[in-house]
């Protein structure tokens, strides 16, 4: 009985602050629908608060958003994820799978994920290394 | 000639005789003023990022800087003694590599010894802050964050900021130090082994003869991948005074490890789009560092 009721208590812990794939895969789709098909009235639900504030605000985001090239020359992605070993923290790493290094920019990328009010947020990114 | 506090100063260090001969108006509008301007104007040159004026006054140091070009500044930082990390003799760095953060400005040194020890797996942690010298500087238009420079893993450690699968040739000298064994990796309070995994090819990680020098911010393009970039229609370039900064570091560098004679940049070893902009002012950066007397390629 004691066993039950501790699986239990894990089994709806793990849904109620537990991280899956599920819901970082979510996260990243609507990222991908911010970044690739400008859809805007998602910020806030892809980005934290400091994030959109460090950006420059929300209409500098929004701004930076439109600039991009429009989705169909958008590459594939892929995602991967792992818990931070420190702290409530999550690190997305988001691969472009392509040959294509103009621009300038990265084809790799590692997202610093956090929780705020209990959704998966991107809260920025941190530079390669090792 | 009753003594005032002026020349009770001048009696205890021995200018009795001057004290008696000098009209105590004079002492107090003209010697004493100038006496204080000479005294502080090797406190008010330009040389200084910040307000914490270098102590030069002060009782000597162990292993001081030769020349101070820029204040380092020294936090404590938290380590993760789980960890594996290299030692190495600081005669092994050949070589600046510098990095963008690709964080805000805004970020400290101690933030990303923060993220720092959150990368990594539970079986392969990191120890620390991987780049050995942090700057912040404000970007261009801003005045915030105050320009400073904040010493990150010691240059004796082996840095965590090429790329792993980065290696490099070794001359003469590097060869003969790590033939002897001198690099060598463990935990804190274990025995530290040399670990062949370091060498391929002949060549040696380019950790272990670079230094990484972060300038914190991002000074790459807004995309995808770099959602902490700058607008497309607003290139963000590193400002003079970050340039200067980078130099005088580079220099001081230098002037303590005169082997270092190179900058790099990350993706020199590495498809990476750190640093962004900043690879395009590394003549400039070069350039200005001969100014302070340096040398570098």
């Amino acid at each position: 009985m004691r066993f039950q009721i501790t699986f239990i208590i894990l089994f709806v812990s793990f849904y109620a602050f537990g991280v899956d794939d599920r819901s970082m895969g979510e996260l990243f789709q609507k990222y991908e629908s911010v970044m690739d098909q400008k859809k805007i009235e998602l910020i806030d639900e892809v980005f934290t608060k400091k994030f959109i504030r460090e950006s420059g605000g929300k209409k500098e985001l929004i701004s930076k958003i439109k600039s991009l090239p429009d989705s169909l020359t958008q590459p594939q992605t892929s995602m991967s994820w792992k818990k931070g070993l420190k702290g409530d923290v999550y690190f997305a790493k988001l691969k472009e799978n392509t040959n294509n290094k103009s621009s300038g920019s990265s084809s790799e990328a590692e997202f610093i994920v956090i929780k705020e009010n209990g959704k998966l947020k991107i809260d920025g990114t941190i530079g390669d290394g090792e | 000639m009753q003594q005032n506090k002026f020349s009770r100063i001048f009696i205890s260090q021995g200018f009795s005789d001057f004290s008696d001969k000098v009209p105590e108006v004079l002492l107090k509008t003209i010697l004493l003023p100038l006496l204080c301007l000479f005294t502080s104007l090797p406190l008010l040159g330009e040389d200084c990022y910040n307000c914490e004026r270098p102590q030069r006054f002060s009782a000597p140091v162990v292993n001081p800087w030769p020349i101070e070009y820029v204040t380092i500044h020294k936090v404590p930082f938290e380590r993760n003694d789980k960890a594996s990390f290299c030692r190495r003799p600081v005669e092994m760095v050949d070589t600046i590599v510098l990095h963008h953060s690709e964080t805000p400005s805004s970020t400290t040194p101690e933030d990303i010894n923060r993220l720092h020890l959150s990368r990594g797996t539970p079986e392969d942690p990191w120890y620390m802050i991987a780049y050995s010298y942090n700057i912040n500087s404000p970007y261009s238009g801003a005045s915030t964050p105050k320009a400073r420079v904040t010493e990150g893993r010691p240059m004796e450690l082996v840095g965590a900021h090429a790329g792993s699968e980065a290696f490099v040739p070794m001359d003469e000298s590097q060869k003969k130090m790590w033939d002897e064994g001198l690099i060598t990796c463990g935990k804190e309070n274990q025995e530290f082994k040399v670990n062949p995994s370091m060498i391929r090819d002949g060549k040696i990680k380019a950790n272990v003869t670079t230094i990484g020098v972060v300038v914190i911010g991002n000074y790459a393009p807004f995309s995808r991948t770099n959602p902490n970039g700058y607008h497309r229609n607003n290139p963000r370039y590193p400002t003079k005074s970050t340039q200067d900064l980078i130099a005088r570091l580079s220099c001081q560098l230098q002037k303590k490890h005169p082997k270092i004679t190179n900058i790099k940049w990350h993706n020199y070893y590495n498809a990476t789009s750190c640093p962004g902009s900043i690879k395009e002012y590394i003549s400039k950066i070069i350039s200005q560092t001969r100014k302070y007397g340096c040398d570098f390629k």
